[in-house]
């Protein structure tokens, strides 16, 4: 098993933040348009590359929106640029540099937004509606570490302007033997014709495979469906899956507005209206400290909170059958 | 003053003479802009002699006919807000027809009230001010990671400085020694509610890009032979930004709309175009005879 590679990041318990680093490392190695700035992630993340690439390593502190705006230079200038930084620091402070200076240049920049802080008490959640209303912008929720090393490799492949949403706690492991990610395509976990549930993001995906399993002990038989890249959605298969199992129950850390659900809904608004829940966080700032799975607990998130609402909503369709 | 300008040829002479018609140029297409579909006037004219200079006096390395040709220098019009005198410019260099000036903001027209992207010259879209310096840093990062030799020119307003991300900007190209950035103010003293120092205090203005760590020169900005010097002899220090503060005229050139908000954005009736276009032609006359 070599260091850096797939299986090996699977093994190491690494961050989200962490894979994406080396993955990083990875694409600067073969590549010398990349480059990559840092916004004071302070997870000391960046040290690595650094250390192997002094000339293509940008320190720039807090100065978000200058950030932002030198990334688009660079990327006019046909280079690579990898950003690091809290999310709320790119898409609320610079979300204006994000929006002129990346992607309406269709810049060839990927933006890896940490959306850290659950002991801060003020987490930026709102990422994926921010990130998802911004034109040309390509928005992924990776599930795990594998799963984000893979998504920056491609990423990096992927010709503009690339939002990676990023933790820096270990999250549950979902892709143990690596995982085939190509943007756009969303990655059936699990089978099943009862129901569909579609997560994205860090913690909640092996959530709803474990509120999968859950349901199963209830003879439900749920398919699981890890849509990575909220934008673009996979069309097709959220087409078969609400043909094939009637109802879609969708999973995020995230506001219920503008997210997974959002995306999710118009898709199947247009391709083949079924009922469907979106579950994720209420309309209010979240301002109580606590760990990320205590959080998912308290908004129903977790597993048993998830495998509750797949519960009531196949009731109430039953009922009306 | 400064040999350097001297050594290369101070413009004077027939070569200043073919300067001052092109900005007289810029500021007819200016006014026929305003006059038809209204421009950004004051702001406009107060740049007209800056970015003829810039286009017409060798400055830029530019080519009109390979836009995005490798090693080209860098022209970010930050203050997108005065596209008629850019457009008036590029056009009169050649990226696309004179005759298509008359499309400004019109329906189906590329050229909006905001310079867009997909126009031949225009580098970056602005218009949403204190974006520019920041992509130039971007630019001139790349330059010197490459070693290339080419040069990024960043055109600012005034007001567009009381943006906070400028500062930002200014504080990152002095930390990263970019001698490959030059910033041109146009310190036309003059915002859309008035006076700058009335509605946000700029001075100290070159003293604060002083202690920013850049080399600063002061100029006349409608003298075109102190622009030509001043533009032909960047960077003004090794290892360290250049910023041209250029002292201009809000309006210049129309005496109705000189150093006044009221003419920041305004259509010229076509009372007030005549009178525009015989007092550009006027002012010239009167230097000829001096």
């Amino acid at each position: 098993m070599t260091a850096g590679s797939p299986q090996w990041v699977a093994h190491q318990g690494l961050t989200a933040a962490a894979a994406c680093r080396l993955a990083q490392c990875e694409l600067a190695r073969n590549d010398a348009r990349f480059f990559s700035l840092e916004a004071n992630p302070g997870d000391a993340g960046g040290f690595p590359f650094r250390a192997e690439f002094p000339e293509r390593y940008l320190a720039w502190s807090g100065a978000e929106a200058s950030l932002i705006g030198a990334a688009g230079g660079l990327a006019l200038a046909g280079k690579i640029p990898l950003v690091n930084l809290f999310s709320s620091f790119a898409l609320i402070r610079a979300c204006e540099q994000v929006r002129l200076d990346l992607c309406y240049h269709h810049a060839n920049a990927k933006l890896f937004g940490s959306i850290e802080g659950p002991e801060t008490g003020l987490p930026e959640i709102e990422d994926l509606a921010l990130a998802r209303s911004l034109p040309n912008m390509t928005v992924i929720a990776p599930a795990d570490a594998t799963a984000a090393y893979h998504a920056t490799l491609a990423a990096g492949a992927h010709a503009g302007p690339v939002y990676i949403r990023l933790t820096r706690t270990a999250a549950q492991e979902v892709y143990g033997r690596g995982c085939q990610f190509k943007i756009g395509q969303g990655i059936v976990l699990r089978d099943g014709s009862d129901l569909t549930l579609v997560a994205a993001g860090l913690g909640v995906v092996a959530e709803a495979l474990a509120a999968a399993e859950l349901l199963r002990r209830d003879g439900i038989d749920a398919r699981v469906i890890d849509l990575h890249t909220v934008k673009p959605v996979d069309r097709a298969l959220l087409k078969q899956a609400a043909e094939e199992t009637g109802l879609i129950v969708t999973i995020e850390e995230h506001p219920v507005r503008g997210g997974l659900g959002g995306a999710v809904a118009e898709v199947l608004g247009d391709e083949c209206p079924v009922p469907m829940r979106i579950l994720g966080i209420p309309d209010a700032c979240r301002e109580q400290p606590g760990t990320q799975e205590e959080h998912l607990r308290r908004c129903g998130l977790d597993a048993s909170g998830i495998a509750a609402s797949a519960r009531r909503a196949l009731e109430l369709e039953w009922q009306e059958a | 003053m400064r040999d350097s300008g001297l050594a290369r040829g101070a413009v004077a002479g027939e070569r200043l003479e073919t300067l001052q018609e092109r900005a007289d140029a810029l500021r007819r297409h200016i006014v026929n802009m305003a006059a038809d579909s209204g421009a950004h006037v004051g702001g406009s004219m107060s740049v007209a002699d800056i970015l003829a200079v810039l286009y017409f006096d060798g400055v830029l390395r530019v080519d009109p006919a390979q836009p995005r040709s490798d090693g080209r220098d860098y022209l970010i019009f930050s203050k997108g807000h005065a596209s008629a005198a850019l457009y008036g410019a590029l056009a009169e260099r050649g990226f696309f027809p004179v005759a298509e000036l008359a499309s400004y903001k019109r329906m189906g027209s590329r050229l909006a009230g905001h310079p867009a992207k997909s126009i031949p010259g225009v580098e970056l879209a602005t218009g949403s001010l204190g974006h520019g310096l920041a992509v130039g840093n971007g630019l001139a990062l790349a330059g010197k990671h490459d070693g290339r030799d080419y040069r990024v020119f960043v055109v600012m307003g005034d007001g567009e400085c009381q943006e906070g991300v400028v500062w930002e900007a200014a504080m990152a190209a002095a930390h990263y020694r970019l001698d490959n950035l030059v910033a041109i103010v146009d310190r036309n003293g003059v915002q859309e509610d008035g006076p700058t120092e009335k509605i946000m205090a700029l001075e100290p203005f070159a003293d604060k890009w002083r202690a920013f760590n850049w080399e600063v020169r002061e100029v006349d900005g409608h003298d075109i032979a102190a622009l030509s010097q001043a533009l032909h002899a960047v960077p003004f220090a090794a290892g360290r930004p250049s910023l041209l503060l250029a002292r201009t005229v809000k309006g210049k050139g129309l005496s109705f709309a000189e150093n006044t908000h009221t003419w920041h954005y305004g259509k010229l009736s076509s009372e007030q175009r005549t009178q525009a276009l015989s007092e550009i032609a006027a002012s010239r006359a009167g230097q000829d005879r001096s």
